[in-house]
């Protein structure tokens, strides 16, 4: 096992240098000169070669790439050109926002989607089944806009059940999280279904039914635990959208995010706060994958006890 | 809904099982592509979906004629107007019909979805067949670049791309086709690493075909089905991201009447207006609505996983059973009583929505501590029964006529928790393939106890001792340490052993097990066999045993039943059935199975013509009439009766004629001892160059492991030091059991694998050659015959392409010749020129060998190795693939490499045997040489594994321990971990010499030639 998860730590490496460099790149990618993006037409020539020497940006792109790379492994992400403060300074404030937002969400998708997924599974054939399958369909097929625009005007709106906007009270979740979760909670209910299903129709289920085991121990002690390997794979894939996955959600929402600092960085070209956040994110998908790899082995005895 | 669609399924595989003669049209690619749809049919939802999306597509061809205004039309005299016969959306804030709209946009939505879902299939099935075809560096760049693009939201890394490419439709597509790529290749990949192993492909290598043809014409048709599946879900995928993008700004700009970008602008009046957002939002939700359940529904139709058998043994005891008459608990279990009485069986299962009888009228009785055979090929109905006695039946099948008395209680009655104590505690089952029996995720020690503290409600420790005790008894070494392991940390013969003692635990009154030495090798079957014999004395337990395999029924049981189509045509003790047969379908068998003591040099081995009928079917009169050589006008109309026979009232037959075939059989019997008399042998070693030298070949895999640093090199011997030669027209058998090496040397042979020592000289040239380096005249004359019929022919092109492309590989140019070799082929192989038209899914398992065959044959080689060939088939197919052998190599003289673990099959084909033993040759010589002594202590113990153990006079010889890791092969003699005639420090130091036994029959082994023929 130990060999295994070496292994894919060392595959995570140069997946790893390959997102840096695809970030460092972000800013070679915009047709014209970036500097001149950045600071707008107007700017006198002295000031764009003051930003230009101030970045490093007339030297060679291999050291400038090493230079950016060795700040960032120091945790410099540069300095926001809008805010004019240091990047990691302004996605630190956001952070918990965005995780008080998307871990309640992941939380409610889990629960529900496994559970779900469960149900319909033992439930199979008959109209709990197809109620349940049918819903994950029209869960995950909603755009995020589109439902989230929906619960504001039916809950937010005609109803008036929930507030629209704003982030103090914890009412202000309700929304948001739905929108969130529910797409995630359909695929996930969807997932852990066809997994079950799929595991209801091994041999060794039958072997468990033939000992004469009651159909719930048959389900929970010999189906469950290796139709939830798989699941949990897409979890820890689901992991980086807790920080960065909430950009609609959060611009609709007015709610103050990591999803919503990179859609107004975007906008405003402000190509440090996006590198910032990209490199961020991405690293946290290496991360999760990794994540991913040591719980399916742990999980798994075939792995662990290869 | 998932039930839909197996069910389509199965009845799918179902009609490819149409008997040749039934199908005389020629199948079309568009019949093929019709199937499709059929079973999108059945998919109810799927359906839906493809309503939904053909409306939308429908509008966006015919938009603007559709639409009751131009969607530019502004009106700011009627701005914001809600839903009106004239306006049914209402209007927007310029005045704009949001209905028009929403019609014209969907052409804007059907451009960039199908556009960039096109842009992101070329580019993910590139990287995808290119990765998975050349492995390696390639595929490690390739596939750590989308593991680059994967560790970026997708929405974020379409806005990044559009943010710095500037919004416009094209970049759109571009940002979405970049984005969605990473998931196809992995597909494709994955799909391409799977098929890349199969044997049509290596085919297709033998033939000399380039990378690009296999990738493109034999690989990537076999990834059809996931890659459509991906395609849909990448079309929602794209309709979401693409109004997204266009939501947030940064995709399609106005004033293009696009669903996104109207719900954007809509947003600002959700109060007053909020018709102008909803409207084009409902569009997209449906529309990704449809397409996903088009996936979905076309996901169950290629799916694989969802196939009739494991339906057919859906789980769901409660809807099983019949209707209750109440339970008859009268009876009680006493030793005289018998265990099972099965009475009249009728089994049916649900085809086409109409009930199936499969098990006509089956009756049969066991005592306690006997043991039944249930014999019979595949499709009989022996699983089915066996399962019937358990009511185990599923949703789709039920006890439809008859009794199954268990212990006196009929196990139709039963409610699910009788049920649930009847199984387990009064009936144990052991099954074909242990390691897919056990729980992989469960130690051993929970598998086994689990049964006695359910049933006996045992404390912990109590069922500890006594699931160590159980496993002591199965004769399992260090039963302390297997406890603790979970199931793929043990070898196959283990595992039976911790099913067998799964099974016995809890000293049940029957026991049923339905082929369980069939996954294992000769010298482990053996060894499980005799474990069986032993627990029948020591238990008292009932025993069904089912079992496609004569001799293990002969080895294990009192009575034997034979089944056929579902009826029980003759059953009684065993030495009567299989010495005095007396319906000819025991007969038949009984003389399909190549015997120890046969060569074809004695005669052709029986063939029963045609193939088991179809439970929709069935003939009129005796089943077996239309394969039968006996019949007559009677049997074709009437209906046979199990009647016992007057001078054994325990032998039954289900025969008209079962007196008149006792009495021949034993006239034939007389014939044939008298051909073994004078035993013919392999022809005499041919005294010029042989056609083929293997000298000193060996073979090593590096277990490496994929990643990009610090590969480690863990040597597997597959193949060490082995010399062979092959003569003009001879055939040569390897032989061993699995991991022997004689796949790795066979392989090699053709160039399908390139020896890491050593070298091959074929006529005279060294041709130590992959095949794609070989020339042309090498490559023609050596070709290969592979194990799986299954996957031997390319799914997706007919018979005739399949030849046609070998001979036009080969240098035939005319097509008119071409065609007409293709039809004298077909023939050559005993099957009719119109083959050519069909497709390998409208063959039989035999079928398509012989069209492997007459693959093999079109190029007219010199040498073909056989690899398992016959391995994969029942023994009346095995039968008649045998004697085609035999008849084409006699026409063609060609020289076979035949590959096998099957003793009879070997004794019966070859001139020459060598077996092997861990990557090395341990005996050379001729069959005959082979067969009788002097001979190497591991063929000794592989002959014995085989033999009945009542019929010769010696003792068996049985194997202990296990086999070695062939990455840590033992020194010295590699069989002195396991030998049972070990003579010391030499056997363990020095590897063995070659000794000659004369006539070219050589031995490598320490001991003396004295000694071994003493053994």
């Amino acid at each position: 096992m130990h060999i295994y998860l070496f292994q894919r730590l060392l595959l995570s490496i140069p997946v790893v240098l390959g997102v840096s460099l695809l970030v460092f790149a972000i800013l070679f990618l915009s047709p014209g000169d970036p500097v001149r993006t950045m600071v707008g037409l107007r700017a006198s020539e002295e000031r764009v070669q003051e930003i230009r020497a101030q970045l490093g940006l007339d030297r060679p792109l291999l050291v400038q790439y090493g230079r950016w790379l060795g700040r960032v492994v120091q945790g410099d992400l540069g300095i926001s050109i809008a805010a004019k403060r240091p990047v990691i300074h302004l996605i630190g404030e956001q952070i918990p926002f965005t995780l008080r937002l998307t871990l309640v969400a992941f939380a409610l998708s889990t629960l529900a989607g496994i559970g779900l997924g469960m149900l319909a599974a033992i439930k199979q054939h008959t109209w709990l089944d197809t109620l349940i399958t049918y819903l994950s369909v029209f869960w995950f097929s909603m755009p995020g806009f589109w439902l989230g625009l929906m619960l504001v005007l039916v809950f937010g709106l005609q109803l008036r059940w929930a507030p629209l906007s704003g982030y103090q009270s914890p009412g202000a979740l309700v929304l948001p999280v739905l929108t969130l979760a529910l797409p995630q909670m359909g695929s996930l209910a969807r997932l852990v279904r066809n997994e079950m299903l799929e595991v209801l129709h091994e041999d060794y289920i039958r072997t468990a039914r033939a000992k004469g085991q009651h159909p719930i121990w048959v389900f929970l002690h010999h189906a469950l635990p290796n139709a939830l390997i798989p699941v949990v794979v897409l979890l820890t894939l689901s992991l980086p959208w807790l920080l960065g996955g909430a950009v609609i959600v959060e611009t609709i929402f007015a709610w103050p995010g990591v999803g919503r600092l990179m859609y107004q960085a975007l906008m405003q070209k402000d190509f440090p706060v996006v590198q910032g956040i990209l490199l961020i994110i991405a690293i946290s998908t290496v991360l999760a994958n990794l994540l991913g790899d040591i719980l399916t082995a742990l999980l798994d005895p075939r792995i662990h006890r290869a | 809904m998932l039930q839909e669609s197996s069910d389509s399924i199965q009845e799918t595989t179902h009609h490819t099982q149409v008997p040749p003669d039934a199908v005389t049209s020629r199948p079309s690619r568009l019949a093929r592509a019709g199937q499709g749809f059929v079973l999108l049919y059945r998919h109810p939802a799927g359906l839906a979906g493809l309503l939904m999306v053909g409306l939308y597509v429908f509008l966006a061809l015919t938009g603007e004629f559709v639409a009751p205004y131009a969607y530019t039309a502004q009106n700011l005299q009627a701005t914001l107007q809600p839903p009106s016969a004239a306006h049914w959306f209402g209007t927007d804030q310029f005045g704009r019909d949001v209905f028009s709209r929403v019609i014209v946009g969907s052409r804007d939505i059907m451009v960039l979805a199908g556009s960039a879902t096109a842009l992101g299939l070329l580019l993910g099935v590139t990287v995808g067949l290119v990765a998975g075809y050349y492995r390696g560096w390639i595929d490690n760049w390739l596939m750590r670049t989308m593991d680059v693009l994967l560790a970026f939201p997708t929405l974020l890394l379409a806005l990044l791309l559009l943010s710095t490419l500037g919004p416009s439709l094209i970049n759109v597509i571009l940002g979405i086709g970049i984005v969605t790529m990473p998931p196809i290749a992995r597909v494709v990949r994955s799909v391409v690493l799977a098929v890349r192993e199969l044997e049509f492909v290596d085919a297709a290598r033998l033939r000399g075909e380039t990378n690009w043809y296999i990738m493109v014409r034999e690989i990537l048709p076999n990834a059809r089905g996931p890659i459509v599946v991906e395609a849909a879900l990448n079309v929602s995928y794209a309709i979401l991201i693409g109004s997204a993008l266009s939501f947030l700004g940064m995709g399609v700009q106005p004033p293009a009447p696009d669903w996104g970008l109207q719900v954007s602008e809509g947003r600002n009046f959700i109060l007053t207006a909020p018709w102008v957002m909803v409207f084009p939002s409902l569009a997209i939700a449906s529309l990704v609505i449809g397409v996903n359940l088009l996936a979905d529904g076309m996901s169950a139709a290629f799916d694989p996983a969802s196939t009739s058998d494991r339906q057919l043994r859906s789980p769901d005891p409660a809807t099983g059973l019949l209707p209750g008459t109440p339970p008859a608990h009268a009876s009680l279990a006493s030793p005289e009583n018998p265990v099972l009485q099965i009475k009249d069986l009728q089994v049916a299962y649900r085809q086409y929505g109409r009930w199936v009888n499969v098990v006509h009228g089956v009756s049969l009785t066991i005592r306690p501590g006997e043991t039944f055979g249930l014999v019979g090929e595949s499709g009989c109905g022996k699983s089915t029964t066996a399962l019937a006695i358990m009511n185990y039946l599923g949703r789709n099948g039920r006890i439809s006529g008859g009794h199954v008395l268990v212990q006196g209680q009929d196990v139709g009655t039963l409610s699910a928790d009788e049920l649930r104590r009847l199984r387990g505690r009064r009936i144990g089952m052991v099954y074909q393939n242990p390691l897919a029996a056990l729980n992989p995720s469960l130690r051993i020690d929970v598998q086994i106890m689990e049964l006695v503290r359910l049933h006996e409600q045992a404390d912990e420790a109590v069922a500890r001792q006594r699931a160590l005790a159980m496993l002591e008894r199965v004769h399992m070494p260090d039963p302390e340490a297997i406890m603790r392991r979970y199931p793929h940390q043990l070898s196959g013969g283990m595992q039976q052993r911790v099913v067998i003692a799964m099974a016995l635990i809890t000293n049940p009154a029957l026991l049923i097990m339905d082929e369980p030495t069939t996954g294992l090798d000769a010298t482990t079957a053996a060894a499980v066999l005799d474990l069986i014999n032993e627990l029948k004395q020591t238990f008292d337990t009932a025993i069904l045993y089912i079992s496609h395999d004569l001799n293990v029924i002969a080895r294990v049981c009192d009575h034997v039943g034979v089944m056929y189509a579902g009826q029980l045509v003759e059953s009684g003790a065993i030495d009567t059935v299989f010495r005095r047969p007396r319906h000819p379908y025991t007969l038949d068998l009984l003389e399909c199975v190549p015997q120890l003591d046969r060569h074809y040099r004695h005669g052709r081995l029986r063939t029963i013509e045609g193939r088991v009928p179809l439970p929709t079917q069935l003939p009129p009169g005796c089943v077996y009439h239309p394969r039968c050589r006996f019949s007559h006008d009677r049997c074709r109309q009437e209906e046979p009766d199990l009647v016992a026979s007057i001078e054994l009232p325990s032998h039954a037959v289900r025969c008209f004629f079962a007196e008149q075939i006792a009495a021949r059989r034993s006239h034939e019997r007389l014939q044939t001892d008298q051909d073994v008399l004078h035993r013919v042998d392999g022809r005499p070693q041919e005294r010029h160059m042989p056609m083929l030298a293997i000298d000193t070949l060996a073979k090593y895999y590096g277990t490496q492991p994929t990643a990009f640093f610090g590969r480690q090199q863990r040597m597997v011997r597959a193949v060490n030091d082995v010399s062979l030669t092959v003569h003009e027209g001879e055939t040569v058998a390897l032989v061993g059991e699995s991991g022997c090496g004689k796949t790795t040397l066979g392989r090699c042979v053709v160039g399908l694998l390139t020896p890491s020592e050593g070298r091959i000289v074929f006529q005279g040239s060294d041709v130590t050659l992959p095949a794609s380096e070989r020339p042309d005249h090498v490559r023609r004359a050596v070709q290969m015959v592979f194990q799986q019929p299954d996957t031997t022919l390319n799914p997706h092109h007919a018979i005739g392409y399949i030849l046609d492309r070998t001979l036009q590989r080969f240098g035939l140019k005319n097509g008119a010749e071409r065609q007409a070799r293709v039809s004298e082929l077909l023939t050559s192989v005993r099957l009719d020129a119109s083959y050519a038209w069909r497709y390998p899914s409208q063959l039989s398992g035999g079928e398509k060998q012989r069209v492997a065959i007459a693959r093999a044959f079109a190029s007219a080689p010199d040498l073909i190795v056989c690899d398992e060939a016959v391995s994969a088939l029942d023994v009346s197919v095995q039968a008649a693939i045998l004697n085609l052998l035999v008849d084409l190599q006699r026409e063609r003289n060609c020289a076979y490499l035949f590959v096998s673990h099957d003793l009879g099959v070997v004794r019966y084909i070859a001139d020459r045997i060598g077996v092997m033993y861990l990557g090395r040759l341990v005996e050379i010589g001729t069959a005959a040489q082979v067969f009788a002594a002097p001979s190497h202590p591991y063929t000794a113990a592989l002959l014995s594994a085989v033999i009945a153990a009542d019929t010769s006079e010696q003792p068996p010889i049985r194997l202990t321990g296990s086999l070695p890791s062939p990455a840590n092969p033992p020194a010295g003699c590699p069989f002195h971990t396991r030998c049972l005639y070990k003579l010391g420090p030499i056997c363990e130091e020095v590897i063995p010499p070659w000794q000659d036994a004369g006539d070219g029959h050589t031995i490598a082994c320490h001991l003396p030639l004295d000694e071994l023929k003493s053994k």
